[in-house]
């Protein structure tokens, strides 16, 4: 849960940083960069999910 | 070790996508001219701007105007500011333009030995009016180009307002292809649990969807992202967009039916004939529909495909490597899910 906050803080960050100015800077090279990142986020957040399902399981076959 | 080769597979090929997707630069372009229209007859004094280019170090640097396939003109008095920048002189002779045509718009040609040769098409308009009547020009239009380079350089082609968002085709289009086979699968599985009944397909099935909903889901993410900066807005109600989203509810849909059952029999077998169901509606809503409307996206439409210039060899390349790499991650993403799903079932059904 504090990842998946901490990622959502992240990109809000990311997006407050990114003026339209930066991303029509350099050919637009800014916009592959957040399109490569949104995706390497939505990859971590998938494995966080499945990471705290199994913690609850886990927890469970321990009582 | 030797059962994980498809994983490590997956792996290096998207690490080939990310390195070979980012580094390879693109082709030269010419970004705009000034000024972009003239009169017939008129002689004229050009600044080029050029995306990519080399004409500091460049020697043999030609500019030419093409009206049609028998109508070129030569550019004279090059001066080059900087790599990307340089002015040219042109002639305009005083007759020309295609029968009893008033404007006729003109592509720019702009050719040296290490970039090889770029064009912009529309980039001079050229007019005839009373005002260019009176301009005596003895200039004359040349009926063949010269001599043009060709770049054999390794390069993806430049796309006006695309400029280097059109890598994004090796992240955003790879996640659609990889979804729909992903999709497929899942479906498969689907049918194999209503023939079967074992519990294993289901849970494939499960896990197979999760990681096509979360392909979906950031499949729409990075469109809007890529659509931002290009198309002008987040979500343009493109049809392609709008039909996506509404798949991609179909398949939330598929997670809200699948937690709402007590019995475990029911819910397998309702949620395997709606998976079946939700994947032949996502033909048409992503194939069909959006080919009967305009469309912002390539292919549909009015719209040609990412095909021919668009998608070159080069391209290609990076482009069907990135489809099998982001499936064969997708469906490692689902068998961490499927081992989790068969370990609950196991600890539920321990007595």
């Amino acid at each position: 849960m504090i990842m998946l906050v901490l990622f959502s803080l992240f990109s809000q960050w990311v997006l407050a940083q990114s003026s339209p100015s930066v991303m029509e800077s350099s050919g637009k090279i800014y916009v592959v960069l957040a399109t490569v990142i949104a995706i390497y986020i939505g990859i971590i957040v998938f494995l966080t999910i499945i990471e705290k399902k199994m913690s609850n399981l886990e927890r469970q076959i321990k009582e | 070790m030797k059962r994980h080769w498809w994983k490590i597979l997956g792996a290096l090929l998207i690490a080939y996508a990310l390195i070979a997707g980012l580094l390879i630069p693109l082709n030269t372009g010419i970004l705009d001219i000034h000024p972009d229209n003239a009169l017939l007859g008129e002689k004229i004094n050009v600044q080029i701007n050029a995306y990519n280019a080399h004409f500091d170090e460049a020697n043999e640097i030609q500019v030419w105007l093409k009206l049609d396939s028998v109508h070129f003109l030569n550019g004279t008095d090059i001066k080059v500011q900087s790599n990307t920048e340089m002015t040219a002189n042109f002639d305009l002779p005083s007759i020309g333009l295609a029968n009893n045509r008033t404007s006729q718009s003109a592509t720019l040609i702009v050719d040296n030995e290490i970039d090889g040769y770029a064009l912009l098409p529309g980039a001079l308009q050229i007019s005839a009016n009373k005002d260019s009547l009176a301009l005596k020009s003895t200039a004359v239009w040349s009926n063949q180009l010269g001599q043009l380079h060709k770049n054999e350089k390794l390069t993806f082609p430049y796309r006006n307002i695309l400029y280097e968002t059109i890598r994004n085709l090796f992240y955003h289009v790879p996640l659609w292809f990889a979804m729909l086979i992903i999709f497929f699968i899942s479906m498969i599985y689907s049918i194999l649990y209503l023939r079967s009944k074992e519990k294993r397909h289901d849970h494939a099935a499960y896990a197979l969807t999760q990681v096509g909903i979360l392909y979906g889901i950031l499949g729409l993410i990075t469109g809007a992202i890529w659509a931002k900066w290009t198309w002008g807005a987040w979500w343009s109600f493109d049809v392609k967009q709008n039909m996506s989203a509404v798949a991609m509810l179909i398949y939330l849909a598929y997670m809200v039916l699948r937690s709402s059952f007590e019995d475990y029999e029911r819910e397998a077998r309702i949620s395997s004939v709606y998976n079946i169901f939700a994947f032949t509606t996502l033909i048409p809503l992503l194939f069909v529909i959006p080919r009967l409307y305009d469309s912002l996206h390539p292919g549909n439409g009015g719209n040609p495909g990412f095909g021919g210039e668009d998608l070159d060899h080069t391209m290609r390349m990076v482009f069907y490597p990135a489809i099998i790499g982001f499936t064969l991650l997708g469906i490692w993403l689902a068998n961490l899910s499927y081992r989790y799903l068969k370990l609950k079932e196991t600890w539920i059904d321990r007595d």
